[in-house]
């Protein structure tokens, strides 16, 4: 009977309907390539730190703008426009209070980096990369998985997570900057790739319509 | 389902509820007729670069009689099950 409608099905169901359309997968994969790429920015004729910056920043800024402009400009004319409940938006501030944890927690681990204390507690080689992406790359992006329940993110955070710890595996083979372009830029590419894949059929689900 | 789109989202335009529904056009715009004559939706047109969009709200009415709805289906369900 259409009146044993599962509600909380219903919701959720339309609330997954916003991941179908790969922008999500784009973006995170753009976030992942733009570290993959951060180490070559000494091709500005910047001091490399500098240049890793610029590079980071502009790609963060470019995945940021295509998140928002595709939801904008190609999501909304296809599928329509939802607001969702009272529910959604709990799960979003605390999503939001977690997200400045992280910010918080990087910072940390950042100046445990620094002050030499992963030598102290002697943890080196491979150990480091492993744990600094997994803590810092895993956990967060599984924790944004569960809160936006986009569960293709699990798999994503895994990979990117494994990145550090692949870039060190290649060092020795390839060199840097390499390594890191071979590890975190390639997951980023493998990711857009998937997400355009999404595109291209969600695309092709719903074409623009004229309202 | 018009109602239950509605109940479990805060508003959706006109075009969102189609697609869910997979109902036409016309036949939605009906059902939408319908619904706000009884009081059960509030239907806000607003101009949205350049095009008309139709935003759809469940109204405080309309949330409490679906409510009943579904308390009196349950207690129907239940007594049957008995």
């Amino acid at each position: 009977m259409e009146d044993q409608v599962d509600l909380k099905g219903l919701e959720k169901k339309a609330w997954r309907s916003a991941f179908q359309d790969g922008i999500w997968d784009i973006y995170m994969g753009l976030l992942i390539l733009g570290l993959g790429v951060a180490p070559f920015g000494d091709i500005f004729g910047l001091p490399a730190e500098l240049g890793s910056m610029v590079i980071v920043l502009f790609w963060n800024t470019m995945a940021v703008l295509f998140l928002i402009l595709g939801k904008k400009l190609i999501t909304v004319p296809r599928i329509g426009y939802v607001k969702f409940g009272a529910k959604r938006k709990k799960a979003k501030k605390r999503l939001l209070g977690f997200l400045l944890f992280n910010v918080i927690l990087a910072v940390f681990f950042l100046f445990i980096n620094l002050s030499g204390l992963f030598e102290t507690l002697n943890i080196g080689g491979l150990t480091q990369p492993l744990l600094v992406g997994l803590l810092l790359i895993s956990v967060p992006l599984s924790i944004l998985a569960y809160f936006l329940e986009f569960h293709r993110l699990y798999v994503y955070a895994i990979f990117f997570g494994l990145g550090f710890f692949i870039s060190e595996l290649l060092y020795p083979l390839v060199g840097s900057p390499l390594d890191i372009f071979l590890s975190l830029g390639l997951e980023g590419i493998a990711v857009i790739l998937i997400g355009l894949i999404y595109l291209i059929k969600f695309l092709r689900k719903y074409p623009s319509t004229k309202n | 389902m018009i109602i239950s789109l509605l109940y479990v989202v805060e508003s959706a335009d006109f075009l969102w509820i189609k697609g869910q529904t997979k109902l036409t056009d016309g036949n939605l715009s009906s059902h939408l007729s319908k619904l706000e004559s009884a009081g059960y939706i509030t239907v806000e047109k607003r101009i949205k670069n350049k095009k008309t969009n139709t935003l759809l709200k469940l109204s405080n009415g309309g949330r409490k009689a679906f409510e009943e709805y579904r308390k009196h289906l349950t207690q129907i369900l239940e007594s049957t099950n008995k």
